[in-house]
């Protein structure tokens, strides 16, 4: 009888706050807005469920955090396939949610064992922030460029896109193949919830693997090492796939560590497939395994990077089906003097000196608003370093070693503080190996020099929350947002309204595309390589080629007198004539091309809309 | 170039030959010295415009309206003119917000104002509209695209109009004659040409056809509109329209001042002006954005605006 009153309270509860989330006197201005974050929410919940059913089955007697991350990477490969067979639809992801699921609540998921309350409260302070990014309309560059475009457009054109016109869907797509599901159902903030949700699971993993390595007492500042810096919260709430790759980066080091090669492949491979920039870290991971087993294992380490790289080929086999290079868009582009970056345009230099001073400039001296590491982290970390270099190393030599590695790849690498985030979390690990060994003192003043860095880390990205938040669930002040913060917004919004149902739109130069309502092709941002690839690759034939591939309208910035779409002063590290080559021509070719083959249709500061003739 | 003269129904087509206006025979001024418009120059001249001649990024200015061309700050917004007829140079407060040029009256809504350079403003009624294309005026009526429609205003009066059931799509211009207001819309993503007469109350489409029509402008009797591949000159006195067949793809606006209508399309060897009383500016490069002033002709080159006239 009490259960079943529970059980009534607990329906009764959950109806009501339906009710109220979506009553005209909800917390929404709009009671539609309110419905959409409960469809989220749900949706989050199912494809949780589904994920730790995918990953019991493949990591049976795993942690439930081990399951659920095993999950989603399972389904990140297995939605590929399905997809590439079967197209996309929302039907297809329900099925294959449904029957992870199924697995799920079949095999009841064990609860996962969570910190104590202190951690908890720290926890739950910082994700709530979070989760007004995740309920907030979409107008990070990434996510309305790539990770919420992708999904936006794979669901719009109903099967995968992949190829010279769409760059960016012909790397490895787990995370953005979740997040496609997630999006036909539960819209973006559906996806940005799930991240949120495995940025949470991170933290706790990582509190619970330095307790348990390193020492008690040791969470709390391997949390705050990362939960104080900028590059880190920043990206909790947006649909970003670095976070995910830190989570899977870690257990697999967690497994290395426990010399458990088959979870340790698995995590690896799913890190990698989600970003390259893994490959340092999954590097290190790997020498930290055979460390732990003290012997070379040749064949174990053929056997155990088979079933990691199991979750790749697929997708440089679907590359190489299509005539292109197996790690498109990074490399064949047929251009020599197209470089997919430059690395010397971020950080503070790539001198022996400034690769030594790394650590220092990149504590000190990081700017998230500008090529000076693009980021921010917390400059108490650099506090750490001396006790973890004297007291921790010797007794985590393996975790040394695989941080090392993470560091030096990272550092032949663009300076870019993002790219450092799938080694953050072992970063902090190894960063904290020498805290338990300081006297008391010494551990207080850490702990407060760690909050003394908050305020310069959170400032930037609260300030950046404090204008997505009034648009949480008010579409008036969700329209503004949009057209205040998203560069070329009233372009697409011509297009939108103004456009032929059947219009195929070129991005050139612009980004914006998960707003497009249209199919699109191109689309890119900061070097604008797809753009400029494009146009030098097809020169005077470059708008030919799009009208080919069925485009009638094109988006473009920077087409009127004195506008430019590359500084100067951003490429100091290239001669004049070099800059002009790969930057000026194409942005000439392109307005002589528009001159003769097109027709503006809209203008509106420095973004035009164009009809193909 | 050929040009056609039609009737409205199309059938009657008149040839007429044009004559061609290269460099050599023009005389470059560079001089940075008064330009005296009333007593025309036998010969025309041509020369960059002082201080303001830098094309802007908005690629409307610099602009010739009522006797002054118009330059920009570095934001593209007006804040300068050159007096064409005297030479003399002005800057004034650039808009912030919507803003248009017609008449040499610049026309700021923000500041609820529109003047002519160096003279006092005149009041314009403030409005909560969101205004998405440039303000146009002739004599004392104000029009403007707004989200909500298409909006008239009275110069120094006290209220606006909103014409029902217009949808005019942003960034085109209206226009405004003895006649009505013309404007463009957007139907099934193809652009046509729709009208209000000032002896009716009700909108109606004006010009539509296979091709898209735009870019409208108009004065006294005279409306002209554009497609892909012909200029639309039409009488509404006497009814007659005339087409002036040529690549025009590329014009952002349509220049008529006095009868005279000028336009950019594809020449010889890149895009010249021509005019429909036969007239072909042709130099080196594309001549782009003509705007007109009895005769007298604003028109970029590159990234500079020259001044050219008188036109013959």
């Amino acid at each position: 009888m009490k259960q079943h009153a529970t059980r009534a309270a607990a329906g009764l509860t959950l109806l009501g706050a339906v009710l109220l989330m979506s009553s005209n006197h909800g917390p929404f201005s709009d009671p539609q807005a309110g419905l959409s974050a409960l469809i989220a929410f749900g949706t989050v919940g199912f494809w949780s469920l589904a994920c730790v059913g995918l990953g019991s089955t493949l990591l049976s007697s795993s942690r439930p955090i081990h399951q659920l991350a095993a999950g989603a990477g399972g389904y990140g490969l297995l939605l590929g396939v399905l997809c590439t067979l079967f197209g996309v639809s929302e039907l297809l992801f329900l099925l294959a949610g449904g029957a992870g699921v199924w697995v799920g609540v079949r095999n009841r998921p064990r609860s996962i064992a969570l910190p104590p309350t202190p951690i908890l409260v720290i926890l739950a302070v910082v994700l709530s922030i979070g989760l007004l990014d995740a309920l907030a309309p979409p107008v990070d560059t990434d996510e309305i460029y790539q990770h919420l475009a992708l999904p936006h457009q794979f669901l719009l054109e109903g099967h995968l896109l992949g190829g010279e016109l769409h760059p960016d869907a012909s790397r490895p797509l787990p995370m953005h193949l979740l997040y496609t599901a997630l999006l036909g159902i539960g819209g973006a903030s559906a996806a940005k919830l799930f991240h949120l949700l495995l940025s949470g699971l991170l933290l706790i993993a990582l509190w619970e693997m330095a307790e348990r390595r390193v020492g008690a007492g040791t969470g709390l500042p391997s949390i705050l090492l990362l939960i104080g810096s900028y590059s880190f919260v920043r990206e909790m709430g947006l649909a970003y796939n670095n976070l995910p790759v830190a989570l899977w980066c870690l257990l697999a080091l967690d497994s290395a560590l426990d010399d458990r090669p088959k979870p340790m492949a698995l995590f690896s491979g799913m890190a990698l497939a989600a970003k390259y920039t893994a490959a340092p870290v999954l590097v290190g991971i790997y020498l930290a395994w055979l460390v732990r087993k003290r012997k070379l294992d040749a064949v174990g380490i053929v056997c155990w990077t088979g079933l990691a790289l199991l979750w790749v080929l697929p997708w440089w086999a679907r590359n190489a089906l299509e005539g292109l290079h197996p790690l498109f868009p990074y490399a064949g582009w047929g251009l020599d003097n197209t470089p997919f970056m430059h690395v010397e345009k971020y950080g503070m230099g790539r001198e022996p000196l400034d690769l030594l001073l790394l650590p220092w400039n990149i504590s000190l001296h990081a700017e998230p608003d500008s090529f000076v590491f693009l980021g921010r982290v917390n400059p108490a970390g650099l506090l750490f370093l001396p006790a973890a270099a004297i007291l921790g190393v010797r007794d985590h030599r393996a975790l040394a070693l695989t941080a090392g590695t993470a560091w030096v790849g990272w550092s032949l690498g663009p300076h870019w503080i993002r790219y450092l985030l799938p080694a953050a979390p072992i970063l902090a690990l190894l960063l904290v190996t020498g805290f338990p060994k300081l006297p008391r003192i010494a551990r207080g003043a850490l702990l407060f020099s760690l909050v003394l860095g908050l305020p310069q880390n959170w400032a930037p990205w609260l300030s950046d929350l404090s204008q997505r938040a009034s648009a949480i669930g008010n579409p008036s002040a969700a329209d503004e947002l949009l057209k205040s913060e998203i560069r070329g917004f009233e372009a697409i919004d011509w297009v939108n309204q103004n456009s032929p149902e059947d219009a195929r739109v070129a991005l050139l130069f612009s980004w914006p595309k998960f707003y497009v309502d249209r199919p699109t092709v191109l689309g890119s941002v900061e070097d604008h390589v797809p753009t400029r690839a494009h146009l030098g690759l097809h020169n005077d034939s470059a708008l030919k080629v799009l009208k080919d591939a069925e485009v009638t309208h094109l988006v473009v910035a920077g087409a009127c007198s004195g506008c430019k779409n590359f500084l100067r002063k951003s490429y100091p590290f290239l001669s004049e004539t070099d800059f002009d080559t790969l930057y000026r021509t194409p942005e000439r070719t392109l307005l002589a091309l528009l001159t003769q083959e097109a027709t503006k249709v809209f203008e509106s500061a420095k973004y035009s809309v164009w009809r193909l003739l | 170039m050929e040009s056609r003269q039609a009737e409205a129904n199309g059938k009657q087509i008149v040839r007429s030959g044009g004559f061609l206006l290269t460099l050599p025979a023009l005389l470059l001024c560079v001089g940075a010295g008064e330009l005296r418009a009333e007593t025309p120059p036998a010969e025309p001249i041509l020369r960059p415009l002082p201080s303001i001649g830098k094309v802007c990024s908005s690629s409307y200015l610099p602009r010739l309206s009522g006797g002054w061309v118009f330059g920009c700050d570095s934001s593209g917004h007006p804040d300068r003119a050159f007096h064409a007829p005297s030479g003399e140079q002005l800057q004034f407060s650039a808009p912030r917000g919507p803003w248009g040029i017609s008449d040499g009256l610049l026309l700021d809504l923000q500041r609820k104002k529109a003047f002519t350079p160096g003279a006092d403003h005149v009041r314009l009624t403030p409005i909560a509209s969101s205004v998405h294309a440039p303000l146009v005026s002739s004599g004392e009526t104000v029009v403007f695209s707004s989200t909500q429609g298409i909006e008239t205003m009275q110069i120094n009066g006290q209220s606006r109009t909103l014409l029902q059931n217009s949808r005019p799509a942003p960034w085109y211009r209206p226009a405004l004659n003895d006649h009505g207001v013309f404007w463009v819309e957007i139907h099934q993503g193809k652009e046509e040409i729709h009208w209000k007469p000032h002896s009716e109350d009700v909108p109606r489409p004006f010009a539509q056809g296979d091709q898209a029509l735009r870019h409208v402008t108009a004065e006294g009797n005279l409306v002209a509109w554009m497609s892909d591949t012909a200029v639309f000159l039409r009488n509404l006195s006497t009814g007659t329209t005339q087409e002036y067949s040529a690549d025009v793809h590329s014009n952002e606006a349509l220049a008529l001042s006095e009868g005279l209508l000028c336009y950019e399309a594809r020449g010889e060897y890149d895009l010249d002006i021509f005019c429909n009383n036969g007239f072909h500016l042709q130099r080196p490069g594309h001549q782009r954005r003509p705007s007109l002033w009895r005769g007298w002709l604003v028109f970029h080159e590159g990234e500079q605006a020259l001044l050219y006239g008188p036109i013959k």
